[in-house]
């Protein structure tokens, strides 16, 4: 991969914690123009701070994927700042946990707003220009949870959500092949992020985790960044509406 | 350079596709053992990469020979090499003037040809570095399957897609019992891909597959070489038992 990032304008929503961050420092180390956009504003000038000393521009900015003006002056920003956009990461989302007969009108609404209405007009703007630029790479989180349930661990909503993301991953793939965009998915198993840290805290959960994956530990920054950077690069031209699990292998079991 | 140190075994590597991963694993500094049973094809691709200052050696050897086989593993255990990656690419496809036979017509011996090419060697193999690779605790296997174990197979005969199809099913199981040690199991599925073995296929056949590939091409080695590479490197130390589909889009995982 090298140096092809260098001059490369990158967008990461979600991008003020979490994968979402991990994702975008991955980038912003390779030299790449990273913006850094997320619903706190705080947050994100926090990840663009530590990112100063980088070859390309790390610029943070506030953008919620349920305000699609929001997303629309953020498209704006970055075509005013650098005239194109290579490549998005389409990270943002919710990871709030609820028994379908606990799941209420609002909190059904408020997931699907940010996972999957979100996500896929963040797709359609960012995806428009890279329509018209004839080239970019778009690249989904989804989920394990997208792909299986097992015994213990349905979470019906957010497995719903992400089963959204991987259609909408390999329609959004076909639609765009005629203009050289690529659109493809990472589906992370369990990461060491805030919240997966803070079920950790018992350790039983720990253990339950590590046995039901392969490689036997929970994955880390550069896990993550090694396939994001993979499908942002040219390496990855002839790979179009795939999902890439990163899971240490949790979903073969 | 992300191999320095490291030894590879790559079979059919002569040319094609088994080639540029054997030149790509070789420009990243690792040292490249190069199988084929194609005598003067092999020395001329080792002559090629030795230009080029590379750390290759060649092996002549018929991987459907169990015994030859066997006997290079052994000869690799006593002259203490320490095999890190085993890339099994060797395969074929028979056809009869471009076109697959039809199963009813498939000779016994035929389909018995294709099984120890394309399945039973990548058995012996694997069998052969693993116990190197629990020594190291370190190890990457990446076996190279099809579009055609991915879907119905459009070109190639059901013996082919049959071991592309197995291939799956055994990297998934030898990822989750080898994973504790450190050794990952992957594929890399492609689909139609510039090579001998797809000019094989009379070009109306060659047009009919295209026309239901969305980014509307063949891909060339060096696409599906990546893909290799990016499977061997650190930046996917978290993806085991995973296919990664080099296609254009034409099946989406």
């Amino acid at each position: 991969m090298n140096d092809e990032f260098i001059g490369k304008v990158v967008v990461v929503t979600g991008a003020g914690t979490g994968l979402g961050r991990w994702i975008a420092e991955g980038f912003a180390k390779a030299g790449a123009h990273t913006i850094i956009t997320g619903i706190n504003l705080d947050e994100c000038m926090d990840v663009a701070g530590g990112l100063q000393e980088c070859q390309g521009k790390v610029i943070a900015r506030q953008m919620d994927v349920t305000n699609l003006s929001e997303i629309k002056d953020t498209l704006q920003f970055v075509i005013d700042e650098f005239s194109r956009v290579d490549v998005l990461v389409n990270n943002a989302g919710l990871v709030w946990k609820r028994k379908a007969l606990e799941v209420d009108e609002e909190f059904f609404d408020q997931m699907n707003a940010v996972n999957v209405k979100g996500a896929f007009f963040v797709a359609q703007t960012f995806g428009a220009q890279m329509v018209q630029q004839q080239s970019g790479k778009i690249i989904n989180i989804t989920s394990a949870a997208g792909k299986l349930i097992r015994k213990g661990l349905a979470n019906p909503i957010y497995n719903m959500n992400k089963g959204a993301i991987n259609m909408m991953t390999k329609a959004l793939a076909e639609e765009f092949s005629q203009y050289h965009v690529n659109v493809n998915a990472i589906g992370p198993g369990y990461f060491e992020t805030g919240p997966v840290k803070e079920r950790f805290v018992n350790p039983a959960v720990y253990e339950t985790v590590i046995e039901s994956t392969p490689l036997g530990k929970i994955g880390q920054a550069d896990d993550i960044q090694g396939t994001a950077l993979f499908l942002g690069s040219k390496l990855s031209d002839f790979i179009t509406g795939q999902i890439i699990y990163v899971d240490g292998g949790r979903t073969i079991l | 350079m992300q191999l320095t140190d490291k030894v590879a075994i790559v079979t059919g590597a002569a040319r094609g596709i088994g080639f540029d991963i054997a030149s790509k694993l070789s420009e990243e500094g690792a040292t490249v053992l190069l199988i084929d049973k194609e005598e003067s094809e092999l020395s001329k691709a080792v002559q090629l990469l030795t230009n080029l200052k590379r750390n290759v050696q060649s092996y002549v050897l018929d991987v459907t020979d169990d015994f030859a086989v066997m006997s290079f593993l052994d000869q690799l255990r006593e002259s203490n090499i320490k095999v890190d990656i085993l890339i099994n690419n060797a395969g074929i496809s028979p056809k009869v003037d471009g076109v697959r036979r039809e199963t009813h017509t498939i000779p016994i011996n035929e389909w018995e040809q294709v099984l120890k090419v394309n399945l039973t060697a990548p058995f012996l193999f694997t069998k052969g570095v693993l116990p190197i690779m629990m020594e190291k605790g370190w190890g990457r296997i990446v076996n190279i399957s099809s579009v055609a174990g991915r879907q119905a197979s459009k070109i190639a005969g059901s013996h082919y897609a049959a071991t592309k199809s197995a291939l799956i099913g055994f990297s998934r199981t030898v990822a989750s019992e080898y994973g504790k040690y450190g050794i990952t199991v992957n594929n890399v599925a492609p689909g139609r891909i510039e090579s001998k073995m797809a000019e094989m296929a009379t070009e109306q056949v060659a047009e009919n597959f295209l026309r239901q590939v969305p980014l509307g091409k063949s891909g060339t080695p060096q696409d599906v070489s990546s893909a290799v590479l990016f499977l061997c490197s650190e930046g996917a130390n978290y993806i085991t038992g995973a296919t990664i589909d080099v296609n254009g889009g034409i099946y989406m995982n």
